[in-house]
């Protein structure tokens, strides 16, 4: 019989979101696994276990703490947008066990080469959501209250949608626009329509919802000021709330769950969801949508032949089997028996040592960056591969070089600077020199991956640097070994030259030279960024026929120009395109696909989100604080 | 032996680079190669009179004004230029690999272009000489074709004669690169210096 391992577990933000529901349901599940006990010394602890991973890096105070310590790390949102979003924690991830809580979390971390991955359902709150009898007097009272008529088709939309930091701005994550864009399609062909909204930080939708005129109720007070914490609102009163609906709608672009899918399911009411999370393993497949013709097709075969109901009691059923107690608790008892126990010699020297060190070096961390003398601006050289005048590409490189040089850290000296930003190109492999403490490698894409480039990266990058997470994927399952991966999304920088004038005509613009028979007659855009340009700007629609450089120029003009596109499937192209357009597998569906594309343009236009350079700029200049 | 000539090659190479360095900034002269016209005299005896010229990378601009009254115009880019503009000559602040200066070049119809030790020091030379307009090219670049690059390459040393250099050149490289950016190459000789000169066009 071995000694309890001491788990210490973390990862609350006391917020009210959901990581605290995380916390409490994952303490309360590993205090019924064998072996293990709880502690509430960090100090003491064998493992940590979090459900917050990235606080783990992020956290300046915890940085030093799990280093020595086995660490259970629990992905509460899409691992891959994490690694995207949070610079060190690949590194740290991969010295983890790391538990993916869905089929797509699990499949994320295999895909970018983590060593340790295990897959452990989300706890359900069993408990706190429950079905509601149409006929209880407290769902009248509630959807009289809110002035929800009677015959209304009620969609609930449960997700916070604004940003915190700009309640004007939608989350991007919870894609509010795209829920808007599905709304209006849907409210012209059904207008007994009504959306519910509730908790806080709804501001975006409300408005956008208020433009669009479509009707909608907001449960809780509607505030011009940030509503958070106090428009929180009860489980109780949620769980009231969804059972008022007809329909929860899911609309995010990424998620680690989310829980209101389990919610639902566990109300016994009707949910659909873009294929995030757990909606692949929880819904069933109907009940998922990619797009927005597919969401309104589904929302509206509901409420004209009640599709949707057959999916309720298959859901509820895979609820209880794989997101109950007993299951989770099994997950966790496995995971845990095969966690060696701590080596009792060593435990202490370790801790006071562990202590100490981490202590001296927090305090000496905290001093040096607070002095400028000891943190001088890091010298960068940039052995830039010359792009064409004016195109995207060199607008970003121009822009890039700017602003190294308005900070003061570009320097011309190759081999005096503290950090090289090197373009993955093979005409450069000769310019860098060796020896290099810190190398940037720009991966030029697919095409531009040599066995000269392998071998460089390997030898002398330190980080590789790509522009979607696409790339990254792909180059991990080519063989590629990248150092440090980081994204660092393109995007325009159009200020700098001339604008364009949208004359949308109803035509289409294809980029792509495959040869296709149903759309020989239509000319393919050259090659040139600006006839790419002018040509997007005088279509309805953008065809991309491949996933190359001018493909996601195109993709990046039709973004920004709010153009919706049909882009193959499972590309680069498509995280630029995303909601704003379509995406097909094969060529056989292109003509269908387009048909559908060309009678949804004006949805499909609400939802463009093109890549803010600010952003590009500040992950170069600051890698939001890791890079330069 | 071998490390008494590596030592040797290295102190020398230090010495003068540090005492040119503070020389120039102590005195507010230019180096002594710049008080002959040795390095510049090329360029002057290959333009004439109807040439609008940019001198890209001018810094100082020093073969800018000597170009001027020879002449139509001169242009010159640099992004440690200050902005200026003297009769037929124009000094302008801008990165000579940014879209601003490529399109400077076209709006100004320039027909000459000059790259006095330009090259050396750019990771894609052929990039850079590919986005350039059609017209005659003129350039001056260090040579590696002498015995203390060869020496100190042998050696292990670093055999740039300058930490900003990427590379330096041989005339059959330069002539390669410059043809792979669409110029003909109508003269490549050692120059006065022993630098290496090229001259090209490209319609």
């Amino acid at each position: 019989m071995r000694d309890p391992l001491k788990v210490y577990v973390l990862g609350g933000d006391l917020g009210g979101w959901a990581l605290d529901t995380e916390l409490r349901l994952a303490k309360q599940a590993l205090s019924t696994v064998k072996g293990v006990t709880i502690t509430e010394s960090l100090g003491e602890a064998d493992v940590l276990h979090t459900v917050w991973p990235e606080q783990l890096v992020e956290k300046e105070s915890l940085r030093d703490l799990w280093r020595g310590k086995r660490v259970v790390a629990s992905f509460s949102n899409d691992p891959l947008a994490l690694f995207e979003r949070v610079p060190g924690l690949y590194e740290a991830a991969r010295d983890w066990i790391c538990v993916g809580q869905s089929s797509l979390a699990v499949s994320g971390l295999r895909s970018v080469g983590i060593p340790r991955i295990e897959q452990i359902a989300y706890r359900a709150d069993e408990g706190s959501f429950y079905p509601i009898s149409q006929s209880d007097s407290r769902l009248h009272a509630t959807r009289k209250k809110l002035g929800i008529p009677e015959n209304a088709y009620v969609i609930g939309f449960f997700q916070r949608d604004s940003e915190g930091s700009n309640l004007s701005k939608p989350k991007v994550q919870k894609a509010p626009d795209f829920f808007a864009s599905i709304m209006k399609e849907v409210y012209l062909s059904h207008p007994e329509l009504h959306v519910l909204l509730a908790g806080p930080r709804r501001h975006w939708l409300r408005g956008e919802l208020a433009r669009l005129g479509i009707p909608f109720s907001f449960y809780g007070e509607c505030t011009e000021d940030d509503d958070y914490p106090h428009g929180i609102i009860s489980k109780e009163e949620m769980n009231l709330l969804v059972n008022c609906c007809d329909l929860n709608l899911v609309t995010s672009r990424w998620e680690g769950a989310p829980r209101a899918l389990m919610e639902c399911v566990a109300a016994e009411k009707k949910v659909i969801s873009t294929p995030v999370g757990i909606a692949g393993d929880l819904l069933e497949p109907y009940c998922l949508f990619a797009d927005l013709p597919s969401a309104v097709t589904l929302v509206l075969r509901d409420i004209r032949e009640n599709l949707l109901s057959a999916s309720i009691a298959p859901q509820k059923r895979r609820l209880e089997e794989q997101h109950g107690l007993s299951a989770v608790t099994a997950g966790w008892q496995t995971i845990y028996d095969r966690i060696s126990p701590p080596e009792t010699g060593r435990e202490t020297n370790q801790k006071t040592h562990f202590h100490f060190v981490t202590k001296i070096s927090s305090v000496a961390t905290r001093i040096r960056r607070k002095i400028p003398l000891f943190t001088p601006m890091r010298k960068v050289a940039w052995v830039r591969k010359v792009h064409e005048p004016d195109s995207p590409q060199a607008q970003l490189d121009d822009a890039l070089a700017q602003e190294l040089r308005r900070i003061g850290c570009l320097t011309d000296s190759t081999r005096t600077a503290d950090i090289l930003l090197a373009d993955g190109a093979p005409e450069l492999v000769s310019a860098i020199p060796a020896g290099a403490r810190m190398v940037l490698h720009r991966w030029g894409g697919p095409d531009a991956v040599t066995d000269d480039i392998q071998a460089w990266n390997g030898r002398f990058a330190t980080h590789t640097l790509f522009s979607t997470l696409h790339d990254w994927v792909q180059a991990v399952q080519s063989g590629f070994k990248p150092r440090r991966p980081r994204i660092v999304r393109s995007s325009l920088f159009l200020a700098q030259s001339s604008p364009v004038e949208t004359q949308n005509a109803g035509i289409i613009a294809v980029v792509g030279n495959r040869e296709i028979p149903e759309l020989a007659k239509i000319p393919r855009l050259e090659r040139h960024h600006s006839i790419l340009r002018e040509g997007i700007s005088r279509s309805s629609a953008l065809l991309l026929l491949d996933d190359g450089a001018e493909a996601r120029l195109a993709a990046l003009y039709a973004a920004h120009l709010r153009i919706p596109a049909l882009y193959p499937a499972e590309s680069g192209v498509s995280e630029i395109c995303g909601f704003c357009g379509l995406s097909y597998a094969n060529d056989e569906d292109i003509p269908a696909r387009l048909q559908s594309l060309f009678s949804h343009l004006e949805g499909l236009r609400l939802t463009a989100l093109s890549p803010d350079p600010a952003e590009t700029l500040l992950r170069y200049v600051t890698g939001k604080g890791d890079l330069l | 032996m071998r490390s008494l000539l590596k030592l040797y090659l290295f102190l020398s190479e230090f010495v003068e680079r540090r005492f040119f360095y503070y020389y120039c900034k102590l005195s507010g002269d230019t180096h002594p190669k710049n008080w002959f016209d040795f390095r510049h005299r090329d360029f002057l005896e290959r333009v004439s009179p109807s040439d609008v010229v940019a001198d890209l990378g001018c810094g100082t601009g020093s073969l800018a004004r000597k170009l001027a009254p020879r002449v139509h115009s001169v242009l010159g880019l640099d992004l440690s230029a200050r902005p200026e503009q003297r009769g037929n000559l124009r000094f302008s602040q801008v990165d000579i690999l940014s879209s601003a200066c490529f399109e400077l070049l076209r709006s100004e119809g320039v027909n000459t272009l000059v790259l006095s030790h330009v090259l050396e020091h750019l990771p894609d030379p052929v990039g850079f000489l590919g986005r350039l307009p059609a017209g005659k090219l003129l350039v001056c670049v260090p040579s590696c074709e002498n015995w203390r690059y060869g020496a100190r390459e042998k050696l292990g040393l670093n055999p740039l004669t300058d930490d900003t250099h990427v590379k330096e050149y041989s005339r059959a490289l330069l002539r390669e690169e410059v043809e792979k950016a669409g110029f003909n190459v109508e003269e490549v000789f050692f120059n006065g210096e022993g630098e290496i000169f090229l001259r090209a066009s490209k319609s």
